[in-house]
This record gives C-alpha cells, structure tokens and sequence, in this order.
C-alpha cells in the first residue's frame, strides 16, 4: 500500500473516531448534519428562509437538550441568525515532532453557535483532493477553544499543511484559517532535534536559532608533576557561553572528568586541573555550549583530546610548561607561561666555523630551526640547521645540524706566506660547509639557554686550476717546465667546537 | 652502556679526521729543447740522440711539503701522491716531419742526471712506453702508457728536482726538430688527523 492509500485512510479512520469521541463526550446534538466529511454549506436559498431555519433550530435544540457545561462553545442558540460566519482564531503551529501526535487548537465563537471547527490535513505536496477532514474537539474548560491531535499515522512525513473552517449552527461560514490553496505547513522534525516537548497542547516549542560559541585555545603539551595545570580558552558566541567544561581524563583511562571554567573577564574562560591529578599524563579537550543548548563547541574531542605529558620537576627549569596564555593573549618577555615561545634569536661562535647570527624557530618542542649569517673573520656567508633537544630540563642535550656556505673569504690573515700566487689564492676563498655537533644546552628552552658544542665539519672547496698552475711555475726554477691543472677540490673533515646563547622571545 | 657505544660511534668521526685536495688531472710538460728552436738533428737513429744526452732533463718541483712522500704538518701527517697516467711527446714543428718511423719509446725515471737507463742494472723506473706494433704507426705525437707509477718517491729530498730519460727506438724525424714531453698525472694529498 502506497503512503498515500495509508495516509487517506488513517485520516478517515481518526475522523471517524474523533467524530464519535466528540459526540459521546459532549453530546453535540446541535451538530447532527455534522457527518463526518466536509460540512455541506448551507445553500443561499437555505439562509434566506430565516424562519424556517430558526424553527429547525429550535426543534433540534429541544430533541437534544444539552447541558450548558456539556456545550461550552456553543452561544445561546435561541438567538436570531447574525448572517455572520463565526470568528475563528488560531496560533498557527510551524513545527513538529515526527512520528508524535501533533496538537492543532483553534478558538471559534459565534452568536448562533459553531459547527466544527473542521481540521484539514495533508501530507506536503498532494493535491487539493487529498485532505483529510477531522473534527476539532470543544475544550470542557475554554468557552470556544477547540482541538485536535493529529495522529502518529499521519505526522510520520517532512511535512503537513492544513487548514481549519469553521460555520456557525445557521450555516453562516465558513470562516478559515489558512485555506485549501494556501495551507498552513508544519515541518516535522525527528524527536532529537527539538529542545522541548510542548507543555501545553496548543504549542509547540521550537529550539530558538543560535550556534555554539567558538572556542580559541593553545593546547598545553606540558606539566610537571605535582603542579597544578591552569588551562585557558576564549570562548565567544552571539547567544551566550555557558557549560564550558575542561574535560580530561589521565592517559589510558575510559572516562573523562569535568572541569567547569569560570569566566575571567571578556570571553576568556579557565580552569585548573589541581596538582593531585598531575600524577601522570594526561589528555583533555575542551567543551562549551550556548545559552540555548547549542553545541558542544569542541576545541579537541573525546576520541582526539590534546595530550598533556606530565614531567618531573626539575629545580633549575626556568619556565614551567603548564599554564599557557589563550590564544588570544600575547606573550612578552615578562610572561612566565612562556612554554609556546617559537621565535627567538641565536648568536655563536666557534671554530673553525666562525660565528653567527641565526633566527630561531620551533614548529616542534623538540626540533629547533635556524638560518642566519654565518662570520668567520676571513669573510662572510650564511648557514642553516635543525637542532634536536629531546627535553626541557636545566641541562638538556641537543643534536645540531648545520650546513652553509662562505660566500667570500681572505684566508691570507692567517697565514704568512709571502708567495704572491699563494697568497692570490687564499684570497678568493669560497667554501660549503656541513657541521654535525652534540651538546648540553643550559637553562630553558623555552627562554633563555647557554650551550657548548663539539663535533665535526665537512668543507668542500676548490681552486683555480689556473692558480694552482701558477704557483708551481712561479716556483719551478726551470721555465723550461709547465704546468696546467684542473680545478682542484679540496675537502676536509675537521673536528669543531663551538658555544653561544639563545633566546626566545615569542 | 647502550649510551657509551652511541657516544663512542658518534665521537667515531673525530678520530678520521682529514683535509684532502685531490685534482685527477694535472699536466706536466717540458720542452726537450728549451725553446723553439730545433735542436734535434733530422733523420739520425734516436739511438744517437741518447749518447748525446740529449734525451735526458730534469722535473724541479721545489720545496713544497705537499710533493713529499710523508710529512708532518703540525698535528697532521701528511700524504701525497703523484701518479702518473700516461704520457705523451709532441712534435713542435710539422716542417720536421713526423715519428713513424720511431718503433719504441720509454719514459724512465733515473736514480741520477748521468745515469743511462739504456745500460744494465741502471736501475731506472720504465713510467710510459710506446711500442709500435703494439699501439700503432705514430705520427706528430707518440702517446706513451702509463704504468700508474708513483713519482713522489723519485723527488730528491734534497734538490726537490726529478730525473727523467727518454729511451727510444728507431729513426727521427725527417729534419731538425723539436718536441715538448708532458706527463699526465693526478695529484693527491690527504692530511690525517692527528
């Protein structure tokens, strides 16, 4: 059977029952041509005979005599015909739950007293034959209001679209809200998605519009063991912030803890992990939802938290890893929660490679880079490298790799050779070199760190075959004998040493 | 102990330190006349261009610590080699004629400047050799082989200088002529440390 068979006779059978419930509820007698199905409108002819109608009327009334209480809708039905259709009002309903009964209340009155109101209902989309009619049910409270319950049968679609009419007891109508070509739409939504179930059966409350706020936050990589771990975010949202939340649990564990942050100023939030859970590593990410449930907003998740290792203290760290600034904050020379510092400068010397200025820079808390210009006396040139500091303790070890090239060099300072070709040599020294050196840097890594250095040094150059030619015939007592040459490589391997300072500042 | 052996392999370069020039490609030539002048006589047996003493000169180097065999040089002890490859004579002025009729060549290196290398127990070092029927009919030049010879060991200590005589075969050229001799030699010197 195809939805639409369904839908068709789900909607009689309600209205059937619906019908019947009403009459045997509030025994509506003055509603007998109220067959279920649309109300045939009384004719022009029909409304013109005003006596005739208002003696049926009469004859009906006392076959059926209701109690006022059993009949609240209804006005006094002695009155003379108003020719006016009752006043039908309606706080229309936009949503629902799929697959849930939805409530559609309307208020109808009318002097002569009201026929209906009559609910009709469709699936979105089909045609203007396919409304299901169902009568809407007077309230034994409300003079005038009236319902009716949709059925889970007929809810179980995206959408509905409706519409109520309503006549009075002389045939004067109808009055509608929203009507057959311009139907009333109600989306139905899963359960899930709406905030609350309505509490009373004329509303439906919708989720108000917002979004959860967003969340800014520099995860934290480090904390010592014993300390407490201060973790800040901003969080900033249209609707409002409320349950930010740290969420951690230690490394390995199934659950997480909450940790409610507490609003410090502005937008930015923090919390403290306390210094009894720094026993071991830990892992968290941040929530925060708005004022209307919105969210979570998520700044790392349950299934990827940010890892938080945990270290023993050592005395003569100078930064303690663990608070870290929000990311909106900046950090200066005087900020202590400097464990993000990635930019710096370094300057050393050595031999035999000279000294240097380099830019600093860590993508990783292990792995430092630099380039800069490389000075050896003789001349200048520029250099590169990565440095490997496994640790942030007061001696750390590094591993330094370099690599550069002097791009001019007068290497006759050094030497007191007075052979012109020689010397005309030395002059003009151009060399590449590489450097592999293992050390102990002091201090931080984050800040400030003296190092010292030991290791080798690959230099590659060549010389002029033309000056090397040179100096043998200008020292060759026979001019009788000549010499050509290639360029000539020269390389060399050599121990180095070498120490300087760094020193982050952002 | 795992560390200490990764230390050690580490600190394992600092012990093959060195400083190496290397050129596979040097040229050393001498003129037999010192000149341009063509002072060997035409179509004589190179025979008597050996009595005459003619085919004999001297390589001075100079004092250059690089050109002996092992040196210290501070902390570092040096090494030098001078291989020879190959060598060659060019006739200097085609007008002379050619060698085609030369059927052997020998470069020698000569424990003195009076020794003849063509004499018995001369004791002198064959360097490069040319052999006709072996490698072919020359014609302006004699391209001689090269027996990888180590001239280093030849360089006098003392006067820096190298001893060289030519021992030939054969018939010269047509007319007075001339020729420059050049060795091709690769030079290598790698100082260790320490």
């Amino acid at each position: 059977m195809d939805l639409r068979k369904l839908f068709v006779v789900a909607g009689a059978s309600l209205f059937v029952s619906a019908g019947a419930m009403a009459q045997t509820a509030a025994g509506t007698p003055e509603q007998p041509e109220a067959a279920p199905g649309a109300p045939a409108k009384p004719s022009k002819k029909k409304k013109k005979s005003g006596t005739k109608k208002s003696s049926k009327k009469s004859r009906k009334k006392k076959s059926s005599t209701p109690a006022a209480g059993q009949m609240p809708a209804l006005e006094p039905q002695g009155a003379p015909d108003d020719g006016e259709p009752p006043q039908l009002t309606h706080q229309l309903v936009a949503a629902g739950v799929r697959g849930k009964p939805l409530t559609i209340a309307a208020h109808a009155i009318d002097a002569n007293g009201v026929f209906g109101p009559i609910l009709s209902v469709r699936k979105k989309g089909l045609g203007a034959g396919d409304y299901v009619p169902i009568k809407m049910v007077p309230s034994k409270i409300v003079p005038g209001d009236y319902s009716v319950d949709v059925s889970s049968a007929l809810t179980n679609v995206d959408a509905l679209e409706y519409y109520i009419e309503a006549w009075d007891i002389a045939g004067n109508g109808p009055s509608r809200v929203g009507s057959p070509d311009q139907p009333i739409m109600v989306t139905l939504e899963e359960e899930k998605k709406v905030a609350a179930t309505p509490a009373l059966p004329t509303t439906v409350t919708i989720r108000p519009k917002g979004a959860p706020p967003a969340i800014t936050h520099a995860a934290l990589t480090q904390a010592l063991k014993g300390k407490s771990v201060e973790i800040n975010a901003r969080l900033v949202g249209d609707t409002g912030v409320q349950g930010a939340a740290v969420m951690f649990r230690h490394a390995g564990e199934k659950e997480y803890k909450a940790l409610p942050m507490g609003n410090i100023g502005a937008d930015d939030y923090t919390a403290t992990i306390p210094a009894a859970m720094t026993t071991s590593d830990l892992e968290y990410y941040v929530e925060a939802f708005d004022q209307y449930g919105n969210g979570p907003a998520r700044s790392g998740a349950p299934n990827v938290p940010y890892a938080l290792r945990v270290m023993d203290p050592s005395p003569a760290a100078v930064a303690v890893p663990a608070p870290v600034s929000s990311g909106s904050r900046k950090r200066t020379l005087d900020d202590d929660e400097g464990s993000q510092t990635i930019i710096g400068l370094g300057i050393d010397g050595g031999a035999p490679g000279g000294g240097g200025l380099t830019l600093l820079v860590r993508p990783l808390w292990w792995l430092r880079m630099n380039g800069g210009l490389a000075y050896n006396v003789a001349g200048y040139g520029f250099r590169g490298g990565i440095t490997l500091a496994p640790g942030d303790w007061a001696v750390t070890p590094t591993l330094n790799l370099d690599a550069g090239r002097y791009l001019s060099g007068d290497f006759t300072k050094f030497v007191t050779i007075s052979d012109p070709n020689v010397r005309s040599l030395l002059s003009r020294t151009r060399y590449t070199f590489a450097t592999a050196q293992l050390g102990f840097e002091f201090g931080s890594q984050r800040r400030f760190s003296f190092y010292l250095r030991g290791g080798v040094t690959y230099v590659l150059t060549s010389f002029s075959g033309n000056d090397l030619a040179a100096i043998y015939n200008g020292n060759s007592p026979d001019p009788n004998n000549r010499v050509s040459a290639a360029r000539t490589p020269v390389s060399a391997l050599l121990p180095c040493a070498s120490l300087g300072f760094n020193i982050f500042i952002y | 102990m795992r560390n200490l052996k990764a230390i050690s392999l580490l600190l394992l370069p600092l012990f093959g330190c060195f400083a190496q020039i290397e050129n596979p490609d040097i040229t050393l030539t001498h003129n037999l006349c010192g000149g341009s002048t063509n002072c060997m006589p035409g179509a004589l047996p190179l025979g008597l261009v050996q009595i005459s003493g003619q085919n004999t000169f001297t390589l001075n180097f100079g004092d250059q610590p690089l050109l002996q065999p092992s040196s210290s040089v501070g902390p570092a002890t040096l090494n030098t080699s001078l291989i020879v490859g190959g060598a060659g004579v060019q006739l200097q002025n085609s007008a002379s004629g050619d060698f085609n009729s030369v059927t052997k060549l020998s470069l020698l290196v000569a424990p003195t400047s009076t020794t003849d290398c063509s004499a018995n127990g001369s004791n002198c070092t064959l360097v490069a050799d040319y052999d006709q029927p072996r490698d072919g009919v020359a014609d302006q030049t004699i391209v001689l082989r090269g027996y990888g010879v180590d001239l280093i060991k030849y360089i006098s200590t003392t006067s820096h200088s190298l001893q060289l005589q030519l021992q030939a075969a054969g018939q010269g050229p047509g007319s007075a002529w001339n020729a420059d001799v050049s060795m091709d030699m690769a030079l290598k010197a790698r100082a260790n440390f320490p």
